[in-house]
């Protein structure tokens, strides 16, 4: 397992602001963004969003988070603020008809616990003819029906995605190239995109922060979207090299291989080469469609997913909103559910050998690590109070076998508990 | 842009209180620009950015007046303003494409327009003179 150092981000989070600073100074040192400011859309605007956001619960040893990526997460009895809130400044520079490029820095609570900057988007985009687009540099992959992105509370109805279903996807970023073909059809907007590059991101699980610096992130989204009606069909894959995820445990299990009786030594010699073995490719299809008429607006979506390195798994979930629009106020319901089931990995090491306890607990925390069956319901309401500012009031009920999401009082996966969550949030864009 | 986007905040409310409309708004265009009418699936995906092109393929600039989007938005595609700003919201913030440009009143999208070939812009019928061409009529309620 491969912890961060502070060291290592500080220096990756340095050279990312200056890939972005030189995007914008490119685009802002051009002569038509020097020139026309405020005409036909040339030059430099800046923009951004935030949320600022309280949640709430009385759970005992429980920890409730949003993200995968997440340390920390809500306890009982605290007002927690670091679970939604977020701000995010972005620049884009229009240099003319066909080049553009845009930066967007995020500041959240990242998986160390820490308020920290990063680059969540950062990219040179170059058009040659409206219906076509292709963009290289720090990019988002396809998953949020809603966003785009999970940090832009503002495009949600609700306070937060789906966390059963979009808190574990959380390798959502890549440095690489996507292209967008699009044209209208019929009522509405028919696209196609193409992405894939260097996988970024991480997640925290069983008390160690993984990333996969050495991965590649695939995918593909076809979309129609109209005013009444959008459907939209994703499917990514992100492939590891087999470079081992696990190298610490996949030698302990080797060392005592020749201490055991031959048919378990057989047995951890199969899971330390299922460790260390093939290639590991994470694979997920969405298909997702949003419906309005009037007032109301509909949304559901579910998502399929598999990994088939060890630890392995097979996994699905569902989300779902229903929601009225009455003038400022729009009331809503929502329900998601995600299950993770990881593969049979059988290892009956002995339980009368204390000295490999050890052994015994990392295996159990490794194949428990992704491990998630829970649903939630949640109910709320979202109050534009202004132009471009909405308060949003939400209650979640969580009900969890298992869960990879949640987290307890020492900051590792929990089995069967279940917790509500209170939320209090406020959106902006400027 | 900053500092139009929070005046929009705080007094948004109060100019669209105070708004004083004609019975219609209507999309104009510059008169060498070819465009002599345009339907309403078209003024809906040139004002909702799902396409940048005109009907013969030049790359359109879209103005709105922040008084106007309101009503123009409810009576084009029978949404809430916070809806169009949260659709918006998704739009720019994942990099895909930028909204109108606001101006301060239609007297300055009608100037816009008048100078430039390729730009619509939305505003009131009562904003207009003989620089622009009316290719889309919106009556309202």
């Amino acid at each position: 397992m491969r912890g961060l150092e502070r060291g290592t981000f500080m220096r990756g989070w340095g050279a990312r602001a200056w890939v972005a600073v030189g995007l914008l100074c490119w685009g802002a040192a051009s002569p038509a963004a020097q020139e026309d400011v405020a005409g036909a859309g040339m030059g430099l605007r800046l923009s951004g969003f935030g949320t600022l956001a309280a949640s709430y619960h009385d759970a005992q040893d429980t920890q409730f988070r949003a993200r995968a990526d997440q340390r920390e997460g809500a306890q009982a009895g605290r007002l927690e603020t670091g679970i939604d809130s977020v701000l995010g400044v972005q620049a884009d520079v229009q240099v003319d008809a066909r080049w553009s490029s845009m930066a967007q820095v995020v500041v959240r609570k990242d998986g160390k616990g820490e308020w920290a900057p990063r680059l969540s988007w950062g990219f040179v985009k170059y058009s040659p003819t409206p219906g076509l687009e292709l963009r290289a540099g720090r990019l988002g992959v396809d998953i949020y029906l809603d966003g785009d992105s999970p940090h832009v509370g503002y495009a949600y109805t609700t306070v937060r995605p789906y966390t059963d279903l979009y808190g574990q996807l959380s390798f959502d970023r890549f440095d690489g190239v996507d292209l967008r073909a699009s044209a209208v059809v019929g009522e509405g907007e028919l696209s196609l995109k193409l992405y894939g590059g260097r996988t970024r991101g991480e997640d925290y699980r069983g008390g160690h922060l993984f990333r996969r610096e050495a991965s590649t992130t695939l995918g593909a989204t076809l979309q129609w979207e109209s005013t009444a009606l959008a459907m939209r069909l994703a499917w990514g894959q992100v492939r590891t090299p087999g470079d081992g995820l696990m190298p610490r445990l996949a030698g302990a299990l080797r060392e005592i291989a020749p201490l055991l009786p031959p048919e378990l030594a057989a047995q951890a010699g199969a899971r330390a080469a299922e460790m260390e073995g093939r290639n590991s490719n994470l694979s997920y299809v969405g298909l997702g469609v949003t419906w309005r008429h009037g007032p109301w607006s509909a949304q559901l979506l579910g998502v399929d997913a598999s990994m088939n390195r060890f630890p392995g798994f097979e996994g699905w979930g569902v989300g779902s909103t229903l929601a009225y629009r009455a003038g400022a106020w729009k009331p809503f319901l929502a329900y998601s559910r995600g299950m993770l089931t990881p593969g049979a990995r059988p290892l009956a090491l002995p339980a009368d050998q204390a000295e490999l306890a050890p052994i015994r607990a990392a295996y159990a925390l490794a194949t428990g690590l992704i491990a998630n069956d829970q649903y939630a319901w949640g109910v709320g309401v979202r109050y534009d109070l202004m132009p471009n500012a909405a308060l949003k009031l939400q209650l979640d009920r969580i009900e969890a076998k298992r869960s990879s999401m949640l987290l307890d009082g020492s900051g590792t996966s929990v089995g069967p508990r279940g917790v509500s969550v209170f939320t209090a949030a406020l959106d902006f864009v400027f | 842009m900053i500092t139009r986007r929070l005046v929009s905040m705080l007094f948004g409310s109060l100019a669209l209180a105070g708004a004083v409309f004609a019975d219609e708004l209507v999309v104009i265009a510059h008169p060498a620009s070819g465009v002599v009418a345009l339907e309403r699936t078209q003024v809906v995906h040139l004002f909702l950015g799902r396409t940048r092109a005109l009907p013969f393929g030049e790359r359109a600039t879209i103005y709105e007046v922040d008084a106007y989007r309101a009503p123009f938005y409810r009576q084009l595609v029978r949404q809430e303003i916070a809806e169009v700003d949260a659709y918006w919201a998704r739009l720019r913030f994942s990099g895909r494409t930028q909204p109108p440009q606001l101006l301060e009143d239609g007297a300055a999208a009608v100037d816009r327009v008048a100078a430039e070939p390729h730009a619509l812009a939305a505003v009131a019928s009562a904003d207009i003179d003989e620089r622009v061409r009316v290719v889309f009529r919106l009556p309202l309620p």
